[in-house]
């Protein structure tokens, strides 16, 4: 039989299958897995019907503990259900995981193999997670390739619904999760032909029915426990026969035989690698080449690992086998051994007695590619090597420099098994140019339209904004098994010119390779503008080096900055990797594939860029010598302190690799204000103050998502040592007469969104488009802005003390501790955090649940969070993403307790620290910025009398007296954890009524994993999971907690009403017990425009859309109702802010009928709400309803 | 009763008034009101051309703006399955129209090229449309530009719609735009061999006819 060989990545392969031979698919995002989800949803929106012939359901849930839960529920009523996910998601899944082998009942589960949570979180790839499953009882069947992703995922439903063992299928997250390649299809007769319908049909008679009713999930005693668990014993048994039989009809149909336990290598091999996942792959490729050179190497690839069967094990070993290397791909602290290095031995041990050969082995055991750490063939060839010694290193690892307990093999990192037949590239690109996109669709042109073989990996960076792209791939004539990176390429892309000074490109180039160099120079001058090392590199490796400049011509045919098409028509032209004119009919026919449904007009267009790109393309002669001497990069400022230069620099510089064991802390603790030290550079504009303009209203500098644009007054004598450039001119505010005022950008650390110019009011009359605020071209200005940044930095900052904190020209004087993150540019969340940060950051804790502010707050190499000259700023952690409301309030009841144990002390103490003293830190209020500081002087001349007093109880007060300060404790997340993973944990902190501060940054999506609908998401509103546009209104999740009446809740949204916002921050940080902050943060998942994003959140509020509001519970006290209602009535149509977002108009042109419909309802859920609101504001308290309401 | 009955563009109409381009043909039901209020005939709002282009920009645009940036969020919208941009919903709305009401659709047609008028009018015609006014909506900018070129860029466009299509077509012109019998007179050629018609639009609501 014929089947399609087709290019995808294992998610996709796997999901093809997990739909089909399903019939309900409960599905949760959570990287690297969600594409699986979402290739199901939108399969079952599109009515794609399972091999039976039903379409099935697929619906997402609020939690991966909620899609276990509907997965067994759908399983014990007979139905065939799955579910996938990763990492934290399958810790979820584990009670659920229990009960189900427990019963006996077939699912299989797909994992994309993901590191758990510990010191820090990691997205990327190791089988911590699935380790951990070891104890469920499931069946785990591990998949090396894209290609066995497919077809295990077919054998583990198959052997399930034979064995009724759950089988946990798990791949490597992201190396093959995320790996394109050319695979064969399974078609639905494969999938038939497997399934044995028989025992679906078991299945589902075991399905719970009030037509022949059973009771299962009982409870059971002491005396009958213990019995009933070892009933199930032969079912584990018989298992991994079944799964071996499955195999063999696998391998009758498809041709591709797997076995239990696959070994390959010599037949006589004396050392061997024992270990599963996508490094397998790496070492069969590795020890093929070393055989072949003689050596007698072999690898056991472990595919069903549980239940794992020693007899099978032990028969795969060739009888010549002298030692054994187990390789881990997790680390299980603290064990004798990692995990599969454990079963190795225990199998060994158990065989032993039957055959004693084998067991004499020796065994060591090693641990690689934690969060997918790269495992080439240089490491797998030092593991074989380690088993050449006398006494090879044990429990050692491989793949980093481990200076503290030496356990790191080294290796060549120059060994290479790359064969000269295959065409290697590296691309470097922004995320925002098109590259990976570009990359993606050549190698579907190659590897789908050609005999040839193709492989695509795509590495991406931490950032949102400026985020750099690496997309490496392979083309060949043979199947492409390699997952590693490439480290020998023989076509290097550079497709922006700043990664000239910023990245080492041309390392990996071979020798006469070719080098592509997206240029605004052309052939004749380019090279004169080549950092000197670059020059270097091109002399010294014989380089053909070709210019285009791509982004000129991306203007000319009006595709702005994505230049993917120009590019990838260059790399056609000049790699060979197919004849030119067959190539570029090929790259034709698929922009006309691609492009055709999005219009006309977007087809013409990439189809002349094509036709013009070839005679834009240029050859650069190189030559005999470099323009200098070779710069080494350079990433931080010697500025920076030492480990933010060495340790996080060296990361930010792309050589985190290289650093060892040593450079790190030992529990994750990292220091805060090391964005700054980064300088991006990333905008191509940047603001420009015009003081002239200008009436000093702040609101440039709220609004700024990045805290580049910064205000002070100061005397006008520390001008004398200003810079020429720096502007400055008389403070408007009254409080501020006599002194000067300027707003300063910063501008290596600005994106360039231009949110700011959007929101400045001022207009220049004599140039109707210019405002206060006008963005201007970075390059000419850097310089000078930049000496200027500097010397406004060193401008004393604003007493806060004398700061009027309710007007927002004044309170956007105080020092933001949140400045410079990663976030999308023109981020909708940032600003609120920025405000947070400068009203109460050097006093704040903050408890971030995952989610986008948990990576730009605190991925790694830097963190935004900042520090103000006292060395104060916000403290900060992530726990998890489902428990970070209760993660805060455990900081509050910490918090609390220490003040609570303080206060006792000092009261005890009183005598020796003197009573005036004492009764002033007791009765201190603290209510205001002049109280704080009075108290933290009090508490220092405290911590200076406790010094002198030898005794236990001032060394416990001197440990806790800066509790006596007062604390705000914020509890950060998006829509996703407090809508819905989060919500009940968020539901019980509120009714808690300890005073946390909970801000919730709305963005009505899941932002971070790529857009799926949370119950936020708006009606009519397309996202993933609700690709039909979702149905259902959005959560009122302020009405909810106000149902508790001693919750404080504001609705607010900085980009309608700014006053609002300052207030509701102000007015929650006060209140002396929960709050709630539900702040609109626009996307870039609402596809809108993000520089004018804060007149979409004014058009949001107008139309009603919108709520803006503040429920005060003290309100109540006095006889007003609680609730503030700080929107007026709508003045606009619904369907005007839908039409701005993409979000919505996608429906429209999809689906126009349920657009509409969908339109209307949302019109009346706005007229509805707001009269429900304003009935709310309109009514009093019973007890005085005869009392004057209170003005706003 | 008085026979207001005319002809329009070889169109046989019941009277002479005609609902002219307007919002209230946005919807069905205002198509049916348009009808049941007497008009002979109903020309559609206008389809334009460079909305059009500007709408598949957009949507390109914005649907992925951000993709393919972070591991963690390569897309951020699901991938539409029937997904139209493009003249699509007009062309459908002229079906619509058509079946709703009895009276002659006319589409209105702002093309903003060569290609782009005769293709959408060719579309448009397809579609089922009784006739198509062209809605030139032209502002020059070219201080060397003479009345004579401005007026010939009209002609050029008459002329190429005229040509691709086979129903009648109109040009709605402004007030003032310029001399009008001698435009008339130029044109006149092409209007006879064509069955066409050059329709200046006197004041708001008010046309005159040429034919």
């Amino acid at each position: 039989m014929s089947r399609n060989s087709k290019i995808m990545d294992a998610n996709e392969a796997v999901a093809n299958v997990a739909y089909r031979v399903n019939e309900v698919v409960a599905i949760y995002p959570i990287t690297p897995s969600s594409a699986m989800g979402e290739w199901a949803d939108q399969w079952a929106a599109e009515k794609l019907p399972n091999i039976w012939g039903t379409v099935p359901h697929a619906i997402e849930m609020q939690s991966e503990g909620g899609a276990a839960g509907v997965v067994h529920g759908a399983l014990q009523t007979g139905s065939l259900a799955t579910t996938f996910t990763a990492s934290q998601g399958l810790m979820l899944m584990l009670p659920n995981m229990h009960k189900i082998a427990g019963e006996l009942t077939a699912t299989a589960f797909h994992v994309s193999a993901r590191t758990l949570a510990t010191h820090a979180l990691s997205i990327f790839g190791d089988h911590s997670d699935v380790m951990s499953c070891r104890t469920t009882g499931w069946a785990m069947l591990c998949s090396n390739s894209v290609q066995e992703a497919m077809d295990m995922a077919l054998i583990a439903h198959a052997a399930s619904l034979e064995s009724r063992i759950p089988f946990l299928h798990f791949f490597d997250g992201f190396r093959t999760s995320h790996e394109l390649n050319k695979i064969e299809m399974l078609t639905p007769d494969d999938m038939r032909a497997l399934i044995n319908l028989d025992r679906v049909f078991e299945h589902r008679a075991r399905g719970l029915s009030p037509d022949h009713p059973v009771l299962r999930g009982t409870a059971q005693n002491p005396d009958v426990f213990f019995q009933s668990r070892e009933a199930g014993n032969p079912y584990y048994a018989a298992c991994p026969k079944i799964v071996s039989d499955v195999m063999d009809k696998f391998a009758q149909r498809m041709g591709r035989r797997y076995g239990l336990f696959d070994y390959v290598g010599a037949p006589d091999a004396e050392r061997v690698l024992v270990m599963m996942g996508s490094g397998a792959e790496t070492v069969e490729q590795t020890l093929e080449q070393l055989n072949r050179q003689g050596e007698k190497l072999g690898l056991v690839k472990v595919r069903l690992y549980r239940p794992f069967s020693v007899e099978a094990f032990v028969r795969a070993l060739p009888p010549t086998v002298r030692s054994l290397a187990v390789l881990d791909r997790t680390k299980e602290a603290g064990a004798s051994g990692d995990p599969l290095y454990l079963d190795v031995v225990n199998a060994l041990h158990e065989a032993g007695r039957s055959d004693g050969l084998r067991s004499a082995a020796r065994i060591v055991s090693g641990r690689y590619g934690l969060s997918s750490k790269e495992f080439t063939p240089a490491m797998a060839k030092a593991v074989f090597d380690n088993l050449t010694s006398d006494a090879p290193k044990n429990h050692f690892t491989v793949g980093i420099i481990d200076d503290v307990s030496h356990s790191s093999l080294e290796y060549d990192p120059e060994f290479s098994i790359e064969t000269a037949s295959a065409v290697r590239a590296i691309f470097y690109g922004l995320g925002a140019d098109g590259t990976v996109g570009a990359n993606k669709n050549s190698i579907k042109i190659i590897g789908e339209n050609t005999s040839n073989f193709a492989q695509g990996y795509f590495v991406y960076d931490s950032k949102k904004s400026g985020a750099v792209t690496i997309s490496h791939l392979r083309f060949g004539p043979e199947p492409i098994r390699a997952p590693y990176l490439i480290s020998r390429a023989n076509f290097v892309g550079c497709h922006q010119w700043i990664f000239l000074e910023r990245l080492d490109m041309l390392g990996s180039l071979t020798e006469q390779g070719t080098f592509l160099l997206n240029s605004p120079y052309g052939p004749e001058e380019v090279w004169k503008h080549l950092p000197a090392r670059v020059q270097a590199q091109l002399i010294s490796k014989k380089a053909k080096f070709f210019v285009i400049d791509a982004y000129g011509m991306a203007r000319e045919t009006g595709l702005g900055s994505r230049i993917n098409t120009i590019m990838q028509a260059c790399f056609f032209a000049i790699s060979n990797v197919l004849p030119p004119e067959e190539a570029i009919a090929a790259i034709k026919e698929a922009i006309r594939q691609s492009y055709g449904k999005k219009g006309e007009d977007i087809v013409s267009q990439n189809l002349k860029a094509v036709d013009e790109s070839l005679s834009h393309l240029f050859e650069v002669t190189v030559p005999n010598a470099a323009a200098g001497e070779a710069a080494q990069l350079t990433a931080f400022s010697s500025e920076a302190p030492q480990f933010e230069r060495d340790v996080l620099g060296t990361i930010y510089a792309g050589r985190g690799d290289d650093l060892p064991v040593s450079a790190f802390p030992c529990d994750g603790t990292f220091p805060t204000a090391t964005a700054k030290w980064e300088k991006r550079n990333l905008a191509l504009e940047i603001p420009v103050w015009d003081p002239e303009i200008c009436i000093q209203c702040g609101k440039c500098a709220m609004v700024c998502p990045h805290s580049v644009i910064r205000i002070k007054v100061y005397d006008s004598r520390e001008l004398s040592r200003a810079p020429a450039t720096f502007k400055s001119t008389a403070a408007r505010d009254k409080e501020w007469q006599g002194l000067n005022y300027t707003i300063q950008v910063a501008p290596e650390d600005c994106t360039g969104c231009g949110i700011c110019v959007d929101v400045c009011p001022a207009r220049n009359k004599s140039a109707a488009r210019l405002k206060a605020i006008n963005m201007e071209p970075q390059p000419p200005l850097c310089a000078a802005e930049s000496e200027n940044w500097r010397f406004f930095l060193q401008l004393p900052e604003v007493d806060r003390r004398k700061i009027n904190l309710t007007s927002i020209r004044q309170q956007q004087l105080q020092e933001p501790l949140f400045e410079f993150s990663g976030a999308c540019s023109g981020c909708g969340e940032t600003p609120y955090l920025k405000l947070l940060s400068q009203l109460f950051g050097d006093r704040a804790i903050v408890a971030n649940a995952t989610g986008c502010s948990s990576i730009y707050g605190g991925n790694l190499p830097t963190s935004p969070w900042a520090k103000n000259a006292e060395g104060r700023g916000p403290a900060w952690s992530n726990s998890l993403f489902e428990d970070n409301a209760e993660f805060g309030l455990g900081f509050r009841l910490s918090v609390d307790k220490q003040a609570e144990m303080a206060r006792e002390l000092v009261l005890e103490l009183s005598a020796s620290i003197g009573d005036e003293l004492a009764m002033a830190i007791l009765c201190a209020l603290q209510e205001d910025e002049a109280a704080i500081y009075e108290q933290r002087e009090r508490v220092q001349a405290l911590k200076s009398k406790l010094q002198v007093l030898d005794s236990a109880k001032a060394r416990q007060l001197g440990s806790i007296a800066d509790a006596l300060v007062k604390k705000s404790i914020w509890i950060v997340g998006g829509d996703g954890w407090a809508y819905d993973i989060g919500y009940g944990g968020l539901d019980h902190v509120l009714a808690s009524g300890r005073n946390v501060n909970v801000l919730v940054l709305d963005t009505e999506v899941y932002s971070n994993t790529g857009g799926q609908a949370s119950k936020s998401t708006p009606r009519g509103a397309v996202a993933k999971f609700a690709a039909g546009g979702r149905p259902a209104r959005k959560k009122d999740l302020g009405l909810m907690a106000m149902s508790y009446g001693n919750v404080y809740v504001a609705s607010v949204a900085m980009g309608a009403k700014d006053e609002q916002t300052l207030k509701a921050f102000l007015e929650a940080e006060a209140y002396d017990g929960p709050s709630l902050i539900i702040a609109y943060s626009h996307c870039i998942a609402h596809g809108i425009n993000m520089s004018t994003a804060m007149s979409g959140q004014k058009l949001a509020v107008d139309s009603g859309q919108w709520l803006l509001y503040r429920y005060h519970p003290e309100r109540a006290d006095a006889g007003q109702s609680p609730l503030l209602l700080d929107s007026r009535a709508p003045s606009k149509r619904v369907e005007e802010f839908l039409s701005q977002q993409a979000r919505f108009k996608m429906l429209a042109r999809s689906n126009p009928e349920v657009a509409s419909r969908l339109w209307k309802q949302a019109q009346q859920d706005a007229v509805d709400r707001f009269r429900l609101y304003e009935g709310l504001a309109q009514q009093q308290t019973s007890d005085h309803k005869d009392k004057q309401p209170a003005q706003p | 009763m008085t026979d207001l009955s005319t002809n329009y563009m070889g169109l046989q109409l019941r009277t002479p008034l005609v609902a002219s381009a307007s919002p209230l043909s946005h919807e069905l039901a205002g198509i049916r009101q348009l009808e049941d209020a007497g008009a002979s005939a109903i020309v559609l709002y206008s389809l334009f051309e460079e909305q059009i282009r500007q709408d598949e920009r957009e949507s390109e645009f914005y649907l992925h703006a951000g993709s393919e940036s972070c591991a963690e969020s390569l897309t951020y919208f699901p991938t539409p399955v029937d997904f139209r941009v493009g003249p699509q919903g007009y062309l459908n709305h002229i079906l619509r129209a058509k079946d709703a009401v009895n009276v002659p659709i006319i589409a209105s047609l702002n093309g903003s090229s060569f290609g782009g008028w005769t293709g959408m009018a060719k579309r448009i015609e397809q579609a089922g449309a009784d006739a198509i006014e062209c809605n030139i909506y032209f502002v020059p900018s070219d201080m060397n530009a003479s009345s004579a070129d401005i007026e010939k860029s009209y002609t050029d466009i008459f002329r190429a719609v005229k040509h691709s299509v086979d129903i009648p077509v109109a040009v709605k012109l402004r007030p003032l735009f310029y001399q009008h019998g001698r435009h008339g007179k130029a044109t006149g050629r092409v209007r006879s061999r064509c069955s066409g018609a050059l329709q200046p639009l006197l004041s708001a609501g008010h046309r005159s006819r040429t034919s």
